[in-house]
């Protein structure tokens, strides 16, 4: 059975001053840049982390993303993200994250991408290699065994 | 006048602050990007900053969708066409497409939707009439333009090549 925490929650972040805007909240964009270092987090559980980027120069590509605002951040709030392993193939991984605000755990947003595997030197797609496919799976399995974000899979549409 | 189809008066440079480990802009900026458009439309349709100060109301986003598809690098230009897909009392569908200086590509592509907020009571709330009459204006206008091909889109992983 695999130990990979269902969710992963490791990140915390805390809303910016830079990252407030004429409303009076956190800025839109500034929800994917929490959502990114959250990314970070759990990427570097499965050795895909920035220095794995230094070392082979190989790195993942975010090529779609889906987000749900559902409440306001307002400047100084902390918020916990939840990550989720959706799926794996052998050059593409489906992650679902979900910001909580703290303490109340009030949800503000979910984040839904597809990301990609890439070769730097020549910007192509490139397979994982075999210990960090490894790792990937190990964490999907654990994903898929406990129930997962019932959000994923939306389009934008005006619904009446 | 008639509203500019597609309504295309912002130009981009890629920031050092929005580059990251891959030496490209980073997926986030993209968004922050296409909302410096959304300010340049926003004026156009009357909701900018003098809507908020005047009216006591906001825009804000309920979803996004984005696709990236080509890299951005440092100081590369990029100029964005946007379309209003339909509105309704108080929704606004909006279309964002990156062009690239360099080569014409389409770097990225961005649909949102936003609601009219009530600034003060943080509710949404039914677009002033004038505005609602700019924005059937503006959908109007783009409605006579070829369709985008991209907007509706989910996330899915593809099923495995028997």
């Amino acid at each position: 059975m695999s130990g990979f925490p269902t969710p992963y929650a490791r990140y915390e972040g805390v809303v910016q001053p830079e990252w407030i805007d004429l409303n009076g909240h956190m800025n839109l964009a500034y929800y994917l840049v929490m959502f990114d270092h959250a990314l970070d987090a759990i990427c570097a559980e499965f050795d895909l982390d920035w220095e794995y980027t230094r070392r082979t120069n190989l790195s993942t590509f975010v090529v779609e993303t889906h987000t749900m605002y559902q409440q306001e951040l307002l400047l100084g709030e902390r918020a916990l993200v939840h990550s989720w392993v959706l799926g794996v193939d052998h050059k593409r991984l489906h992650i679902a994250q979900e910001m909580y605000r703290l303490p109340d755990m009030t949800r503000s947003a979910c984040w839904e991408a597809m990301m990609l595997h890439v070769d730097l030197n020549t910007r192509k797609v490139s397979p994982w290699p075999a210990a960090q496919r490894a790792r990937l799976d190990d964490a999907a399995a654990a994903h898929a065994a406990v129930p997962q974000p019932d959000w994923v899979g939306r389009k934008v549409q005006m619904r009446r | 006048m008639r509203f500019p189809t597609p309504f295309a008066r912002y130009t981009a440079e890629v920031q050092p602050g929005w580059i990251d480990g891959n030496n490209h802009m980073n997926m986030g900026y993209y968004t922050v990007l296409f909302d410096l458009a959304t300010d340049e439309l926003w004026d156009e349709i009357g909701i900018g900053r003098t809507y908020k100060i005047e009216r006591g109301c906001g825009t804000f986003a309920a979803e996004g969708h984005i696709l990236y598809e080509r890299e951005m690098l440092l100081g590369e230009r990029g100029l964005v066409h946007s379309r209003v897909l339909g509105g309704d009392a108080k929704r606004l569908h909006v279309a964002h497409e990156l062009y690239r200086q360099k080569d014409g590509q389409r770097s990225a592509a961005q649909e949102l939707l936003f609601l009219n907020v009530n600034l003060a009571r943080r509710k949404v709330t039914p677009w002033p009439e004038d505005v609602m009459a700019k924005i059937h204006e503006a959908a109007a206008a783009h409605a006579t333009m070829p369709p985008l091909d991209w907007p509706g889109r989910r996330i899915a992983l593809p099923a495995p090549k028997p």
